[in-house]
């Protein structure tokens, strides 16, 4: 027993360095090489994609792990970059309003502006306004015990009830038009400039590791086991003595605070902001992200961002018209051929035939439960010893 | 007085359109536990259907003209409910248990319908025409191969693959008449034109009840009872509810659940055609109609509750009328005779137009929700759980 | 002993149709309580107000002494009250070590759950666990690869893991085999050394290896009847529930039926034949026809299953005639074959009890004498 122990741990912790290598050498593609090879324009594209597959990070744990599709994730990536976008239209000289509130004849700043006057605040403000709206949204539903389609459909109105709001209020947060920030400088730096963008790309980059790992943390533990219980079988959770709506709070506001970091990155890398960020198909196409990869699993989060949001890019470069056509099919062949999406169809089938091909493992006569299960191990092993 | 009242009207015929969309959808939700994102799709169409049939009428002149919404009406219906049958049998039956993957499958439906009735032209769909001919023909061809079980999967790899690639030549061969690449619709809105008997209106009080929504108000009501006797006096009503109460025992008892949940589908997806072609009565149709009134429709859903149709028709009618009440600023304009309600009218009247009467109102349903989570008519006994 | 559960004048009813009626039920700390009663007797939805998933229209459940209505249900479960499904539900997508260790938490809070570690004495618990349910060669593997005993076990561990102080099983034996079956009731005795168990089951034979105390029949929504084993099964409401009618005879009747029968019993051992004669003898004295007297054998054969101590029986004995036909049906039976000595000593103790006349058992036992020889 210890023997085997050991070896179970000496694995685990040749894995985890063999990860941590892959993770250091992807780091310097992306943050070193690629900036230097790609043109400005390609970099910026790039950089939005990864800020965006920092939200769907944040999906899969709410999505994946804990089994609540959530429709409106686009209220708390909207926030984030709202934030964000409201602390560079305050660089100002004193005095000053933003310029767009002149055309609705606003002259005082509206209370909320305030606080985003100041960058800390405005970096605290990002992830944590999301984070508590998201909070707030989930502890109202889930203290209900409503899940399930139920859910979703709710997030849905909210993030329409979101859009609405923010569409509609011109002297607020100028409505429809929304909020532009490739003019405003941070840091006395021009935003849309190639040194500005090139930080923000290096700090989208740093950041999907950083939440990366973070989610890695969460659902690892014990926590992270609890969030799959709660998925498989609520009321068994329950009745051992969990309370499974803080959980589900938890949870959600953590993966709205993740979108709004996205959002906040996303939106300096686009160059504006609008309540266009909080249509519904843009949070659902989302949740395509992480099904392309494959759910409850993190790295497929990412994966499925990058690939589907690359081929949007070309397709609906070239081909405008069949985009959509293809997002449709997307939808309809990952739930219906890849439920596990790309990752756990690598996992699950692809490496075991490759492995088979390669002769690294031994094929598999009987089920494979059968074939995991020690005690017929045992039996075969005393077989074949008797047979000698 | 006359301003309530004509809130009131104004409302219940919102109520009307959202009621017999949501119908459509609780019925379906009750039996199948399945959301159906596109069913905003199969709205828009039943509009479309509505406006086609309109301009297949328009050149025979006036006496047949005014009957043409006579005519669109059972056409919508079957559009949709046929289309509503191809999406269940095609998709849906494939993902039952898994609710959640049958809205995403249902959007990826969604955004395919509004991006075909923008871009349908008679290429498209001779193309279509050509791959369906080879691919299921081909399937059911040679589905009565004795080893079909163990070649399907091979069939499909090299049926799939080479159906397109003749569809698509096809495609390119054909592309050069103009007069196939022009598209129907095209992305514009497109106009129905009410007949003269429902133009105009009759005045109550001081105020005009338009016959376009008096019309839509009594469609609606025909529609409640024809379900009603549907769901309680037929033999597959019948069917359809103990299905609804308890499927595994239904189905040992010998009732087909698979045909039930697609007469049910179809039914459902109908009602929707229905809705559609009423709101074309409304105003224009364009490819997203079905967007604009999709999330109402789900929320109608929500706050009646499953397995009541009483629960809908509540539900669709409160949520019409206080969405009117407070858009239009009917409310506001009513509380403000009244000095003390100073405050609330002042929160009425930031909320009184119609996109924020939307905020206010998903506010009131989350509140609504802390009460009476299930919805008005909540199931109860032990198999509510499940 | 003190009470560990009492439940007053419970209701529950959902739009009007009472689950529960008017039940009242109590239970000493340490007890194993075997529930049992026909389908829809409301015995699931006894377990849901317990637990707390269902509320209860009218009434209260004290649990030590507390009131846990209005709990939701993770409080109750944290009170002490865990409670195994009828079907075994684990967390499939865990491995079996994950789904004990869950479960053994201590601090069930949001955020001790996400910072703190797992305490070396939980461990120790999980592995001590491990080897109890006999799933150690398995510590490792997924829950849905176990097969359903094995599933069965592991939630059983798992509910142990959470230390309650009364365990509620629903249908432990449902599904399984003979074998299993009498592993899983060797566990529940074993645990019931430890803690206060309810169980609901059908499955008769699994009721009689594991009920050692009292058994509640649940009828309605409400208790029928209460009582040992042997009481419960021979009460005549029982049957009746069970067996969907009422003897076919009076319960006096019934009464000098069980007395005769007990004679027959006395030597414990008999072939099927005699079984036979006996019953057909008996039922001949209270038939009232040919087809009732068939009917009733085969009604007897169920009634009389079970042996009554005499001293019980006897004394509902009400008229001296219905002495003097005990008497005379007792002396019949055990005069059919040869008398042996336990069946005398039986037989004495009966006469004793019917404290008869000496001048007429004699003339009883000539009369009966003198037609056998």
């Amino acid at each position: 027993m210890n023997v085997r122990e050991e070896i179970i741990k000496k694995n685990k912790r040749r894995k985890q360095l063999i990860e941590t290598a892959i993770v250091i050498g992807l780091v310097i593609v992306f943050a070193v090489i690629l900036p230097v090879v790609l043109p400005g324009f390609r970099l910026r594209l790039l950089g939005r994609i990864l800020a965006l597959s920092i939200v769907a990070l944040g999906i899969d744990l709410i999505w994946g792990y804990t089994g609540l599709l959530s429709l409106g994730h686009g209220i708390f990536f909207a926030l984030g970059g709202y934030a964000l976008a409201m602390h560079l239209k305050l660089q100002l000289p004193d005095g000053q309003l933003p310029e767009f509130f002149t055309l609705y004849g606003v002259k005082e700043l509206p209370w909320f502006w305030y606080p985003f006057d100041s960058f800390p605040v405005t970096i605290i403000a990002l992830i944590v306004i999301p984070g508590i709206a998201a909070g707030l949204l989930g502890y109202l539903v889930f203290r209900n015990r409503i899940k399930g389609v139920y859910f979703s459909i709710i997030t849905q109105a909210a993030l329409l009830v979101f859009f609405n709001f923010f569409n509609g209020q011109q002297k607020l947060i100028n409505g429809t038009n929304g909020l532009k920030t490739d003019t405003e400088t941070i840091f006395g730096i021009l935003a849309s400039s190639d040194s500005a963008q090139k930080t923000f790309y290096i700090i989208t980059v740093i950041a999907v590791v950083v939440v990366y790992y973070f989610c890695r943390w969460l659902t690892s533990g014990r926590f992270g086991r609890l969030l799959i219980a709660i998925r498989d079988d609520e009321t068994r959770v329950r009745f051992s003595g969990y309370d499974p709506t803080g959980y589900k709070v938890l949870v959600f506001a953590i993966s709205g605070a993740i979108a709004g970091i996205a959002g906040a990155l996303y939106t300096v890398q686009t160059g504006i902001i609008t309540p266009k960020f909080m249509e519904v198909p843009f949070s659902i196409e989302m949740v395509i992200w992480v099904a392309v990869g494959g759910r409850a699993t993190l790295i497929g989060a990412i994966i499925g961002t990058l690939l589907v949001r690359l081929a949007q890019t070309f397709l609906s470069e070239s081909f405008p018209e069949v985009w959509l056509f293809f997002q449709g099919a997307l939808f309809l062949i990952v739930v219906t051929v890849l439920p596990n999406g790309i990752v756990g169809w690598w996992r699950d089938f692809a490496w075991n035939k490759l492995s088979y091909v390669l002769g690294l493992r031994k094929r598999i006569t009987t089920y494979a439960s059968l074939e995991e299960n020690p005690e017929v191990r045992q039996e075969r092993e005393e077989l074949e010893m008797r047979d000698r | 007085m006359s301003a309530l009242i004509e809130g009131l009207f104004n409302g219940i015929s919102i109520g009307s359109v959202l009621l017999i969309a949501a119908l459509g959808l609780a019925i379906v939700f009750g039996l199948m536990g399945v959301i159906n994102l596109a069913h905003g799709e199969l709205m828009m169409l039943g509009a479309y259907t509505t406006y086609v049939v309109q301009n297949v009428f328009k050149p025979w002149g006036e006496p047949w003209f005014s009957f043409y919404i006579l005519v669109a009406i059972p056409i919508a219906f079957m559009v949709a409910a046929i289309a509503g049958l191809v999406l269940e049998r095609g998709v849906i039956r494939f993902l039952y248990g898994r609710p959640l993957e049958t809205l995403l499958a249902t959007w990826g439906v969604s955004l395919i319908l509004r991006q075909l009735v923008r871009s349908v032209n008679w290429l498209l769909a001779i193309c279509i025409a050509v791959f369906c001919l080879l691919f299921f023909g081909g399937m059911t061809w040679l589905s009565r191969h004795p080893d079909w079980e163990r070649i399907r999967n091979w069939v499909i790899a090299i049926l799939l693959p080479l159906s397109t690639a003749i569809a698509v030549v096809t495609g390119f061969l054909i592309s050069k008449m103009p007069v196939l690449t022009k598209a129907w619709f095209s992305a514009r809105n497109v106009d129905v034109t009410a007949p003269s008997w429902l133009r105009g209106g009759v005045k109550v009080l001081d105020f005009q009840m338009p016959y376009a929504r008096l019309f839509i108000i009594v469609l609606t009501i025909i529609c409640l009872i024809a379900v009603y006797w549907f769901l309680n006096r037929s033999t597959w009503g019948l069917k359809i509810r103990a299905v609804t109460q308890n499927r595994a025992m239904s189905s040992c008892l010998g009732i087909p659940t698979a045909k039930v949940d697609a007469l049910t589908f179809a039914i459902g997806s109908g009602l929707a055609g229905v809705a559609g072609c009423a709101v074309s009565l409304l105003g224009s149709v364009g490819p997203n109609t079905g967007q604009n009134y999709i999330v109402d429709t789900f929320m109608v859903v929500v706050v009646g509750g499953v397995g009541n149709l009483f629960g809908t028709i509540f539900a669709g009618l409160g949520i019409g009328i206080v969405n009117y009440l407070i858009g239009s600023g009917t409310l506001a304009l009513m509380l403000s005779y009244t000095e003390s309600l100073k405050p609330l009218v002042d929160v009425l009247l930031f909320f009184a137009t119609s996109s924020m009467a939307k905020v206010m109102v998903f506010a009131l349903i989350i509140g609504f929700l802390q009460v009476k989570p299930a919805g008005l008519f909540p199931q109860k006994g032990r198999t509510a759980e499940l | 002993m003190s009470k560990i559960l009492e439940i007053k004048n419970l209701t529950v009813s959902f739009d009007g149709f009472k689950a529960l009626n008017d039940l009242n039920f109590s239970m000493e700390s340490g007890e194993l309580r075997v529930i049992i009663g026909p389908n829809g007797a409301g015995k699931t939805t006894f377990l849901d107000v317990i637990t707390g998933k269902v509320q209860p229209t009218k009434g209260r459940v004290l649990f030590k002494g507390k009131n846990i209505k209005k709990n939701p249900e993770y409080k109750i479960a944290r009170m002490g009250i865990g409670r195994k499904f009828q079907t075994p539900r684990v967390y499939l997508n865990l491995t079996v070590t994950e789904n004990l260790d869950l479960v053994c938490n201590h601090n069930k809070n949001v955020f001790s759950t996400l910072f703190s570690r797992p305490k070396s004495g939980e461990i120790i618990t999980v592995a001590g666990l491990l080897e109890t349910i006999g799933l150690e060669a398995k510590a490792n593997a997924q829950a849905a690869l176990l097969s359903h005993g094995e599933k069965q076990r592991l939630e059983i561990g798992m509910l142990v893991a959470q230390s309650p102080d009364l365990l509620l099983v629903d249908e432990p034996a449902a599904g399984l085999t003979d074998e299993e079956t009498e592993n899983v009731g060797a566990l529940l005795l074993s645990l019931a050394e430890s803690h206060s168990i309810i169980a609901i089951e059908h499955d008769m034979e699994f009721v009689r290896q594991i009920a050692n105390n009292k058994v509640t029949v649940l009828h309605q929504g409400s208790v029928l009847c209460e009582g040992t084993m042997d009481e419960v099964q021979n009460d005549p409401r029982v049957i009746e529930v069970y067996l969907g009618k009422a003897p076919s005879i009076t319960q006096q009747q019934m009464n000098m039926l069980r007395i005769a029968a007990s004679m027959a019993w006395a030597d414990g051992n008999f072939e099927p034949e005699q079984i036979d004669v006996i019953l057909s003898r008996l039922s001949r004295e209270f038939a009232t026809n040919v087809e009732h007297q068939d009917s009733l054998q085969k009604e007897l054969q169920n009634y009389l299953a079970k042996n009554i101590p005499l001293e019980d029986l006897v004394p509902k004995l009400k008229s001296f005639g219905e002495k003097e036909r005990v008497l005379k049906l007792s002396y019949e039976i055990i005069s059919s074959n040869e008398i042996n000595d336990r069946e005398a000593v039986v037989y004495q103790k009966l006469l004793q009890l019917l404290d008869l006349p000496t001048e007429m058992v004699e003339q009883v036992e000539a009369e009966i004498d003198a037609q056998y020889k």
